[in-house]
């Protein structure tokens, strides 16, 4: 299908939970330096020539940095926004009920929001401000604030099998694995030499965890021996911006950098890389793979572009 | 005048000679009075001195610190306003910074460090079979986690070799610049535990905030009772009151030991001077050979007690400049934390997106230098930033393999380096319309997540 042009610098792509047809949308305008943003609420056409329809824009005003997806409620958005705030937003409600909250208590940009899968009630929020908060969308403050990092806090990333397990990548170029009942991080993986990205479980081996990197390379990692990565990847040419495990195929995962490729990587194969897609004519710094819908991909980047294609596909064919 | 009439004078006779003999007897008196009174004064007039002297002593001890290895963080305003200049510095050159500690702390790091510190055999195969007995119970398990450890907890031993390394590195008089959490973010960032780390710290030799409690309770003594109360609690974080209540309370002393000397001690030794050299006058004769000594041991004690009370107003009187001096100094540090935090907060609002240019820092794999891109079709074109050095973005000389932005970035960043907005942001108000507006019920029920 073809691509779908926003007018605003792409910042993150997520596939809606519950409807293999929605897609959210994260932008910002300026290429997220100063501006607005926007959060879009796609709809994915069912058959391949049709093109993808905007059912809901919400516009903010400072940039949309992460996006994520209510796992309780099937019309729930959550966004991390540059200045600081939190926004939920319901796309049941018309617009000029959204948003629905505004949670201000990080004291620098929210680079990431991610919902935990298996208790469905709470979602945690990686900020600039060296700092991770719990929050549960019924209340109007956070649950608790982890603070260790010594710099920015890129990515959190909820273990999909243990609802208390979360794993958060940061510039002081740790990854720290945290579990909300033990009052600090439970675990300080060394991941890489320079900053760390992004950070993802593997949803089919609780232990295992890649990390995306600014020296060009993932890492996957086991958490019961966590010294030595089981592999490095390398193959992008700039840095990784952000990777992610299949839902549905345990070793497979996706990856987008600087150089502007998405990459598909199967870390258990001896030549890991298993696909390059060039589509991309600025930075891909979103991509997601589909829940529901097995091989289905998304990205988009600051080319102000948001491609779904299937994998083995090319994106670009209209 | 005839001194040796001893006889009371009658108050008609020639006055002289009556007073000189009432003069005589009184002086007599009280001169013996003050012989007594000035040899028991002089032992204790030691002591003070001696022990005004061992306080200021006190005083200047306390200041020497080794290094810095007594300060953190926290507890200094210049070091919060130099993590402030920090974030602003990262704004611009994040990479640069992101690699604190400097190389200087690695240069440590890989002078203590002999062999490598990726972990031994033995700990990670113990971990690994722990592990892959607890997977299965992590996932069912809802009690305290320390009954059945978890697999994302550490569970490695100390490692004794690494925390000796750090120790090694801690003491390093380059790493004892750098502020506390830089040094733990190097440590943890090499690969050390928590564990290690908290160990590493807890046996750095040179405790100086004890040493120097030590030695203040040792030798001042009135503030002994305060800093020795206040020392052994929490070594790092007092220090600096510890300094200020030492300077109050030897100035308080000072005070009063002044006070005492000039109310009391000075006008009794000058009214003995005064009287024994009237005394002089009147009766030369008799005690020549005695008077001058004693004239001259009031006149020297006197001197000295005025010596020893210049002393200590001086002291006091530096010490009070001194405080002056800090409170300025405190204050003009408080004024320049505000401004440059208002600085900050300018800067942040209207600064680039640092994090879009964080990522973008080079790395030592590859010398690609050369970004072979061509111009697109929209007619974009790339900047290399190695061969275009743009001197408006200083991020540009430091990365050589950093990624290439688009012209309309670096339009933008320029303009936000120069305090413009660019044209086409829009006031919006993006708050919650309604603040008390209850989540709707969800139409769709999750679908159950079936356990692979």
């Amino acid at each position: 299908m073809p691509a779908f042009k926003i007018p605003f610098n792409g910042y993150s792509v997520k596939f809606s939970p519950f409807n293999e047809n929605r897609l959210a949308v994260a932008t910002a305008q300026n290429f997220g330096i100063l501006g607005n943003g926007r959060v879009h609420v796609l709809s994915i056409p069912p058959s391949p020539g049709a093109p993808i329809v905007e059912t809901a824009a919400y516009d903010t005003a400072d940039a949309v940095y992460d996006i994520a997806w209510s796992e309780s409620h099937d019309s729930l958005l959550v966004a991390a926004i540059a200045d600081g705030s939190v926004k939920v937003y319901d796309t049941n409600l018309p617009p000029a009920s959204n948003p629905l909250r505004s949670l201000q208590e990080h004291t620098r940009e929210v680079h990431a929001v991610d919902y935990n899968p298996s208790r469905r009630d709470s979602f945690l929020t990686a900020s600039w401000d060296d700092s991770i908060k719990l929050w549960t969308v019924d209340r109007p403050i956070s649950v608790r604030t982890f603070k260790e990092h010594a710099y920015c806090v890129y990515a959190a990333a909820w273990n999909p099998r243990h609802a208390d397990v979360f794993a958060s990548a940061s510039g002081d170029c740790t990854v720290r694995v945290w579990d909300v009942r033990e009052p600090g991080s439970t675990m300080i993986i060394p991941a890489h030499d320079f900053e760390v990205l992004y950070t993802d479980w593997n949803k089919y081996d609780d232990c295992i965890l890649a990390t995306a990197s600014v020296d060009k390379s993932i890492r996957v990692w086991d958490v019961r021996s966590f010294r030595v990565p089981v592999t490095v990847l390398n193959g992008h040419n700039y840095a990784v911006r952000k990777v992610k495990f299949s839902p549905h195929r345990g070793s497979l995962m996706i990856s987008c950098s600087y150089d502007m490729t998405v990459c598909l990587w199967d870390y258990m194969v001896e030549d890991a890389l298993v696909g390059r897609y060039d589509h991309h004519t600025e930075f891909a710094v979103g991509v997601d793979m589909s829940v529901l819908v097995e091989g289905l991909l998304a990205s988009t980047g600051w080319d102000e572009l948001v491609y779904v294609w299937q994998h083995g596909t090319d994106p670009r064919a209209p | 005048m005839q001194a040796t009439e001893r006889t009371p004078a009658s108050g008609t006779e020639g006055i002289e000679d009556g007073k000189s003999a009432a003069v005589t007897t009184i002086l007599t008196k009280s001169k013996s009075n003050a012989r007594d009174r000035l040899n028991k004064a002089m032992p204790w007039v030691r002591v003070l001195e001696a022990a005004i002297c061992m306080s200021s002593f006190a005083v200047m001890a306390a200041d020497k610190t080794q290094g810095w290895s007594g300060d953190t963080f926290d507890r200094y305003r210049e070091y919060r306003l130099s993590a402030v200049y920090k974030r602003l510095e990262r704004l611009q050159f994040e990479f640069l910074i992101s690699r604190s500690p400097p190389s200087a702390a690695e240069e440590g790091w890989e002078m203590s460090t002999q062999s490598g510190h990726d972990g031994k055999q033995d700990p990670v195969e113990e971990t690994a079979q722990r592990g892959s007995g607890d997977a299965q119970t992590a996932g069912t398990e809802t009690t305290y986690p320390k009954s059945s450890p978890s697999v994302f907890v550490n569970s490695e031993p100390v490692r004794e070799e690494q925390v000796q390394n750090a120790v090694k590195f801690l003491s390093h008089p380059k790493v004892q610049v750098s502020p506390v959490i830089y040094r733990r973010s190097f440590l943890e960032k090499k690969g050390l535990t928590k564990e290690e780390v908290d160990q590493a710290f807890r046996r750095l030799p040179d405790s100086s905030p004890s040493a120097q409690t030590s030695t203040i309770t040792q030798e001042a003594a009135a503030p002994s009772g305060v800093m020795a109360s206040t020392g052994p609690a929490n070594r790092y974080s007092f220090h600096w009151y510890l300094a200020l209540l030492a300077i109050g309370f030897l100035a308080g002393t000072g005070a009063g030991t002044v006070i005492f000397f000039k109310k009391s001690v000075i006008p009794r030794s000058r009214s003995l001077v005064q009287a024994v050299v009237l005394r002089e006058e009147i009766d030369v004769s008799k005690e020549t050979h005695l008077r001058p000594n004693l004239a001259e041991k009031t006149a020297a004690a006197a001197a000295a007690a005025a010596d020893i009370a210049q002393a200590s107003e001086e002291l006091l009187n530096s010490k009070l400049q001194e405080k002056k001096f800090l409170g300025e100094i405190m204050n003009l540090l408080d004024v320049q934390l505000c401004e440059i935090k208002s600085v900050g907060v300018t800067v942040k609002n209207l600064q680039a997106n640092s994090h879009a240019e964080k990522p973008l820092s080079n790395s030592d794999f590859s010398a690609s230098t050369t970004i072979s891109r061509q111009p697109y079709a929209n007619g974009k074109i790339y900047w290399d930033y190695s061969s275009v050095g743009r001197s408006s973005i200083p991020r540009a000389s430091l990365e050589p393999s950093a990624a290439p932005h688009p012209r309309s970035y670096m339009e933008i960043m320029a303009m936000v380096q120069r305090w413009e907005g660019p044209p086409n942001m829009k006031g919006i108000d993006d708050s919650r319309p309604y603040p008390n507006q209850p989540i709707s019920y969800p139409s769709l029920n999750p679908r159950m997540k079936v356990d692979l």
